[in-house]
């Protein structure tokens, strides 16, 4: 599982510091649906090609979950957060080989929003808190499809105040309250040895 | 009874997660306690076959009638819930009345009673068009505000802010705004992109919170416009953009009860006891008013859990763990994180989420006060019973029935749903309030 994350992880250092030479600008998460936009002929037009050559539109690149460190940055731009904890080290329990990741949070107006990274810089988790479920179109980027297809398949269960949404690698799961919302999402292949669920909270 | 079963079904397909082998290991090593040590195992056998009803259970299993203006009758899976009856899900009516008039006036039921949440909702298509045309439209800058509110199960509810006349019991009328449920209003924002359509659909008419906040939001929408929840649309016709928006406190949708005249500082909501194996149906009270009245003075051995005034948590000691703990109506089972000082197994298939224990177990839990300076503490006693041999009795309201929240633990939080309910008095203090002996809102009490 590491070399592959690893693997992930390379391929997205070369594709960052590509986008960042051609600067692009909040519309970032529609560059996979680009990949497959055949019209246009400039040289934009040719860089999604190489990017899928790449083998990144079949993994959907660049959206948060499962993504780099990177992206935490540029969600926090789109929801016009507010930092509230930075690079904040987490060391788990007496581990043979300890085991650490980081938290980035930030605050969208009553809500806050906490991204989880592994050593290898990698988001394997995310959380939220506060007044409302956040947009996972933009947390979850292009896994997003994946919730919502599971999701719809799911009966609705009436009186309960919490949502499960397994589907395969991706859990989704919300709770809570009117005025106190919670919930989180993960990737269960990066989620790092000795991490509990409740460790994403 | 089919959508009951559907409660049932969930989280089939939950498959191995973290905390689903964390649990198990903690069943079997259970297990190998039980089997290894024999009679001398240091896990306390608190199964039994029929249990007795816990001593904090003081009420009978008939309430005394209460009179007065200021008492509502609840019914759970009664006749007052008319959708898609499922578990513990307790219904009221609700008279609305165009404003200012106290003839032209619709009497609304299948309104769930939930103190896990602020104000009234009521899907705009029970409304009698007549009705309507005598509500005024909340606006900003002269444009009609909209609200989206989201649940903790992933649903959504859109539609219009309007004031209406609303009428509970015998007390006067209050004009108050209310959530219209209405998925054609405007253009929903992507968190409301597929709320709730019809009463068929959300199983409800309407919902009346009455928890221990006033309104459905607070200061974060009265000072942000990117909050989340209330948005202010060009034109109230379907496809009219809509963009966040501030609304000061006075035009969210909040308690009506909080805007009487008198009867104002919280609510009791009062069942009686339910028997061990569940029944088809149970009728209670909601007393508007704490201490107002001569049928809602708390009684002397009544202890109140003052609260921050930020929140409506307490605090939960539950199975060795500190944990949030929250009392709402309007969630139909005790929710629970596994205990790992009993054993509490899941039902599994087609039930799982649910507690299915061999026989009768007792578990306990102690609630806390988060105010500052409170110590207040108030511990609970309960069974819990199989709730697949529940379920197969055919019986809608139970006492003992349980679930793991389908094993994500939530959080570590302990949620009193609506059998927290039954056999107690419980007081519900609105914040900032101070005229009641139960001390200053917020608060819960029981």
């Amino acid at each position: 599982m590491k070399s592959m994350v690893n693997a992930k992880f390379s391929r997205l250092k070369l594709l960052m510091r590509i986008l960042k030479f051609i600067s692009v600008g909040p519309r970032i998460l529609s560059l996979s649906e680009k990949c497959f936009s055949t019209k246009r002929t400039n040289l934009f037009a040719l860089l999604p090609l190489i990017f899928c050559s790449l083998a990144f539109c079949s993994v959907g690149a660049l959206a948060t979950l499962g993504e780099s460190t990177q992206t935490v940055e540029h969600d926090r731009g789109i929801f016009s957060g507010t930092p509230v904890k930075q690079n904040k080290k987490v060391f788990l329990r007496k581990m043979q080989t300890p085991t650490q990741f980081t938290i980035h949070e930030f605050e969208v107006s009553g809500t806050f929003i906490r991204e989880y990274i592994s050593d290898q810089g990698i988001v394997f988790g995310v959380s939220w808190s506060g007044l409302t479920h956040p947009d996972l179109t933009i947390l979850l980027g292009t896994h997003f499809d994946k919730f919502e297809t599971q999701k719809n398949l799911q009966t609705r269960e009436r009186g309960v105040r919490y949502q499960n949404v397994d589907a395969g690698d991706l859990m989704v799961q919300k709770w809570g309250h009117i005025r106190d919302l919670h919930g989180r999402a993960y990737l269960k292949s990066l989620v790092p040895n000795g991490v509990l669920v409740n460790d994403i909270n | 009874m089919i959508l009951i079963k559907s409660l049932f079904l969930k989280n089939v397909k939950n498959g191995l997660d973290f905390q689903f082998v964390y649990a198990l290991t903690s069943s079997l090593l259970f297990t190998f306690l039980l089997t290894s040590c024999g009679g001398g195992n240091k896990v306390a056998d608190t199964s039994s076959a029929l249990p007795p009803n816990p001593s904090d259970l003081t009420n009978g299993p008939i309430l005394t009638q209460l009179t007065g203006n200021n008492v509502v009758s609840i019914d759970v899976n009664g006749a007052k819930c008319t959708h898609n009856v499922y578990v513990n899900k307790p219904c009221v009516q609700v008279k609305i009345c165009a404003i200012g008039s106290t003839t032209n006036c619709q009497i609304i039921d299948d309104i769930l009673l939930d103190t896990g949440s602020y104000g009234l909702r009521v899907f705009k298509s029970v409304i009698n068009s007549t009705v309507l045309a005598g509500f005024t439209q909340v606006t900003s800058a002269s444009k009609p505000v909209g609200e989206c509110v989201q649940y903790g199960d992933g649903t959504a509810q859109w539609g219009p802010v309007q004031k209406a006349d609303v009428i509970l019991g015998g007390e006067p009328a209050v004009t108050v705004p209310i959530h219209l449920l209405d998925p054609t209003f405007g253009t929903p924002p992507t968190a409301c992109s597929a709320p709730d359509t019809t009463p068929d659909a959300a199983g409800l008419n309407g919902i009346l919170g009455v928890g221990v906040h006033v309104q459905d939001c607070g200061t974060t929408c009265s000072g942000s416009a990117s909050n989340g929840m209330y948005y202010v649309c060009n034109a109230a016709t379907a496809n009219s953009p809509c963009a966040g928006s501030v609304v000061p406190l006075v035009d969210q949708v909040q308690n009506p009860i909080a805007l009487l005249p008198t009867d104002n500082n919280g609510v009791i909501l009062q069942f009686p006891s339910m028997s061990y194996g569940g029944g088809v149906s149970l009728s209670g009270y909601m007393v508007l008013g704490i201490g107002t009245q001569s049928n809602n003075s708390p009684a002397s051995n009544v202890v109140s859990m003052n609260l921050n005034s930020s929140s409506p948590i307490l605090v939960t000691e539950f199975s060795g763990a500190t944990m949030y703990g929250i009392i709402d109506s309007g969630s139909n089972l005790l929710y629970f994180p596994t205990p790992t000082t009993a054993n509490m197994p899941d039902c599994g298939t087609n039930m799982t989420g649910l507690y299915c224990p061999f026989n009768y177990t007792s578990l306990s839990a102690v609630n806390r006060a988060t105010a500052t300076g409170s110590t207040a503490s108030r511990s609970v006693t309960f069974y819990v019973g199989n709730a697949r041999t529940l379920y197969n009795s055919g019986n809608a309201v139970f006492l003992e029935m349980a679930s793991s929240l389908g094993l994500i633990g939530m959080g570590s939080t302990f949620d009193w749903g609506l059998p927290f309910f039954y056999g107690r008095n419980v007081y519900v203090g609105f914040e900032g309030t101070t005229q009641s002996t139960l001390g200053a809102g917020p608060y819960w009490a029981w």
